[in-house]
């Protein structure tokens, strides 16, 4: 009984509440050592989370908010943080106090906010972070001076070296067992007076609100017009609300405006206080980042440097990444030859589906794997640097002529990952048109789905190849698919913007934060969370689309089909026995073919014959590799490898005299039977996959998808990554394994390589290879991404339009990039 | 036997998608993250 009631009475909650990038997800994290992303850029946090810690025998449920700048409510994401601290947010408790973090370094305008959290009246603690950030620039502040004005406990909290976050615990245990008070600030009369009135007319209306009002509302209400709140309150009081709040705002403005009133009042405080509890010991002078960002933030330099930088991650990642494929693509080989020494030789289905269709779809995909996680390296080492900031700062100039903000770049830069955290984030955007503008963007971006079909396609048909000396040509292609997107994005966002989403550009306020060195527990869980994330997919859905397409592509089997193979090869073997049997009677009258074979001296100089034949290919292979970049050495390596074979071949003439001849015959008759049964395996193949049920529903849209240079199969493997596009890479790796059955040991790119059309003209050709590109990079082929836009936009309009709309523009750019690329030879 | 380890292997393929269609319909609808691990914030993600 006195347990039930200890614990009852000992159950709190406290809402954490700050600008954004002030280190408050940081300090949430170390609070309740849930595992949250930190990044080091404004905007991270647009939901709030909830976490639970201990101290002494209370239990506190930590809410962490988003971060805003102030409580205008103009946006989702700040009425966000209004609910939550009057606790009208279904999902998290109501809070009983609240943690106020300020960035020691910049306390003025962190303050703002802080006036309006206090005037709450909640009890509430000031965590003040940044300390040694502010000490850097000569800026100390006096904790107790701070407490003093505030009227609240000022803790210093340094979350990476683990101070004060303990002192805050007790801090807050404290502070919630004494009622909190309401922070009052010296607002001209006729404000104060207008606040009170409009609170009276809220209370009436409380009934019809279906919450009480509160004084710091009623403020927000009186100076910030058209946000979420108005919009409740002028349903609820109609059009004579709507009167009375005129009525009040012209009183309380005295000629000016409501919000510089407002800002007035708050900064006048502040630098009171400032003046007692803050010293400036060093001239604000330029600092090494301030030196630093007139370059990275320079129109002109700071572009270039972007475009360096970006330019320098894509041709690592091909430089890097090369040799751990193979490893893996190795390795999926041997696997799928271990696995297939298991089964039964005579359970030729079950093979398949464990080989083409788990082991072929499956490593074709996790191939890739390395590539993802360089991309993402150097994007984790990019952004803890502080540098992704600067990059938004760049873009928001360009975006603005677009008629978008900086507020849209944070989602669009988020969608480069994945699309969906990018729609989520367009929260953060008040103007509702940008924000839907925002939406239909942000699967433009290549997310890192992509990145394996650009590639797959790049590492099979973009020659290795040096461009300008020094710059590696299939980097320089990856470089330009990511802006494949971006340049479609921008005459789509002009169109909105100047036509149904059209809306004035809201100025972005913007963060920059401090350089610093890379935390490697943070990169190493940003690599985590991704290879993760793609492994999962690749053993999940993947997997299961590889099984489904494997199934669709197996069935019906032809019995037919097969006989008509066998017969084939009957045939083939019979000429066989023919040649040889002609090569024995020309060598020695009266002889047979199985004597021909049986023959000593023919044995030792077909033995002799095998081997040179095999020096002489592993010399073409090996020239091939070292001089396939440069024509005119190869041509010279051919000669001299020409030379050699000749003159070992006139060596053997020597040495086995007539029986070298009816050895050559043999060799020729064996290769020509081996060659003819993979080509009846590859026609059987082929056949069996026309026939089978995606065959036949291939051939139904296979007009469609001519004119893009594809056949079928790269329309069936197309449509079948709709709903998710990284698809496509399992898919072709389970069609080609099944359709072309002698290229198993070169991996799906030497199977795209040596895929042949109907009439045996490569499949794919470097033209064939841009058109999928472009189709990917264009189409939404994300079901997940539309249902979170339908989600966001509380309507099917958007996805609908977004699906229909990025469907066409793939179609049409694959179509122009095939006809072109093809015009030009390639 | 062979066909039917195939046809286990095709039906928990085919229950799968048919569950990821569902699960992707209840996000469209309102519902939260049913933990799918499709999205995963990537390092420059707003929000989880």
């Amino acid at each position: 009984m006195t347990s039930a009631r200890h614990n009852r009475a000992d159950r709190h909650a406290v809402v954490l509440v700050g600008n954004p990038n002030v280190g408050k997800s940081s300090l949430f994290s170390a609070l309740t050592g849930a595992r949250q992303k930190i990044a080091n850029f404004p905007g991270v946090t647009v939901e709030a989370k909830l976490g639970t810690t201990r101290f002494e025998n209370t239990e506190l449920s930590v809410i962490d908010l988003p971060g805003t700048y102030s409580l205008a409510a103009r946006s989702p994401d700040e009425r966000v943080a209004i609910d939550a601290l009057l606790g009208r947010l279904e999902e998290v408790p109501a809070p009983d106090g609240v943690v106020l973090v300020l960035d020691a370094s910049s306390l003025d305008r962190n303050l703002y906010l802080g006036t309006q959290v206090l005037e709450f009246g909640l009890p509430a603690v000031v965590a003040l972070t940044m300390v040694d950030v502010a000490l850097s620039r000569g800026i100390r502040v006096d904790t107790a001076r701070l407490s003093q004005a505030l009227g609240v406990p000022v803790v210093e909290v340094n979350v990476p070296q683990g101070r004060g976050v303990e002192e805050l615990k007790s801090t807050i245990h404290r502070v919630l067992h004494h009622p909190g008070k309401a922070l009052e600030l010296p607002f001209p009369a006729e404000f104060r007076q207008a606040v009170d009135g409009l609170y009276g007319v809220l209370c009436d209306l409380s009934v019809d609100l279906g919450f009480k009002p509160t004084r710091p509302e009623a403020m927000r209400l009186l100076v910030d017009l058209g946000g979420p709140l108005h919009d409740e309150v002028r349903q609820a009081g109609g059009q004579a609300f709507d009167t009375k709040l005129a009525e009040f705002r012209a009183r309380a403005a005295d000629g000016r405006g409501l919000a510089l009133v407002e800002a007035n009042a708050r900064y006048g405080q502040i630098a009171a206080w400032m003046r007692e509890a803050r010293q400036v010991s060093a001239p604000e002078g330029r600092t090494l980042t301030d030196r630093v960002d007139a370059v990275l933030t320079h129109k002109v330099w700071g572009s270039l440097v972007f475009v360096v930088v970006m330019g320098l991650v894509f041709q690592s990642i091909y430089a890097w990444a090369e040799p751990l494929m193979n490893a893996i693509e190795g390795a999926f080989g041997w696997l799928g030859g271990t696995v297939a020494g298991w089964l039964p030789e005579d359970a030729a289905m079950l093979r398949s589906l464990v080989e083409d269709g788990v082991i072929g779809g499956v490593g074709g995909v996790l191939v890739f794997l390395p590539q993802i996680l360089f991309l993402f390296l150097f994007i984790a080492i990019l952004e803890d640097l502080g540098y992704m900031s600067r990059a938004a700062f760049l873009m928001d100039r360009i975006m603005a002529r677009f008629g978008l903000s900086g507020r849209s770049f944070i989602p669009l830069l988020s969608s480069f990952a994945c699309a969906i955290p990018g729609v989520m984030g367009t929260r953060v955007i008040e103007d509702r048109n940008t924000r839907l503008t925002t939406v239909f963007l942000a699967p433009f971006m290549s997310c890192s789905a992509r990145l394996p079909v650009y590639t797959l396609m790049i590492g099979a048909f973009v020659p290795k190849q040096t461009v300008l000396g020094f710059l590696g040509l299939q980097g320089l292609v990856l470089f330009a698919m990511y802006w494949v997107g971006v340049l479609a994005a921008i005459p789509t966002a002009l169109v909105l913007k100047k036509g149904i989403l059209r809306s004035r550009v809201t100025p972005f306020l913007m963060e920059m934060p401090s350089y610093k060195l890379p935390r490697p527990r943070n990169i190493a869980r940003v690599l985590y969370e991704r290879g993760g994330s793609f492994v999962k997919r690749a053993g999940t859905i993947i997997l299961a689309v590889s099984i489904i397409v494997w199934a669709a592509l197996w069935f019906p089997r032809s019995d037919d089909i097969t006989r008509a193979h066998e017969q084939r090869r009957e045939a083939a073997r019979a000429g066989h026995a023919a040649t040889l049997a002609a090569a024995a009677e020309a060598w020695r009258q009266g002889m047979t073919g199985p004597e021909l074979e049986a023959d000593p001296a023919v044995a030792a100089a077909l033995a002799d014959m095998r081997e040179l034949e095999a020096t002489d290919k592993a010399a073409r292979d090996r020239d091939e590799t070292e001089f396939g970049h440069d024509e005119t050495a190869l041509a010279e390596a051919q000669r001299a490898g020409r030379a050699a074979y000749e003159s070992s071949l006139l060596e053997l003439r020597r040495r086995h005299r007539g029986a070298l001849s009816p050895a050559m015959q043999m060799l020729a008759a064996e290769q020509e039977l081996e060659e003819g049964l993979a080509a009846i395996d590859n026609d059987e193949a082929a056949a069996h996959a026309e026939n089978s049920w995606l065959g036949r529903a291939g051939h139904v849209i296979e007009p469609a998808v001519r004119p893009l240079g594809w056949d079928w199969r790269i329309g069936m493997a197309a449509i079948a990554s709709f709903p998710a596009r990284e698809v496509i890479v399992g898919t072709l790796g389970t069609i080609f394994s099944l359709g072309d059955v002698d290229e198993q040991d070169e991996g799906l790119r030497g199977a795209l390589r040596n895929a042949r059309d109907r009439d045996g003209s490569p499949l794919f050709t470097l033209a064939t290879g841009l058109s999928v590109m472009v189709f990917f990079a264009l189409c939404c082929q994300c079901a997940a991404t539309l249902a979170v836009m339908r989600r966001e936009t509380n309507s099917w309009k958007w996805p609908a339009a977004s699906f229909f709309y990025m469907t066409t523009l793939a179609y049409l750019g694959a179509l122009m990039t095939y006809q072109v690329a093809h015009a030009l030879g390639g | 036997m062979e066909l039917a380890v195939v046809m286990v292997a095709v039906g928990i393929a085919l229950a799968f998608v048919g569950w990821r269609v569902f699960a992707t319909l209840r996000v469209a609808r309102g519902a939260g993250c049913g933990g799918c691990g499709s999205c995963k914030p990537g390092p420059t993600a707003a929000g989880s």
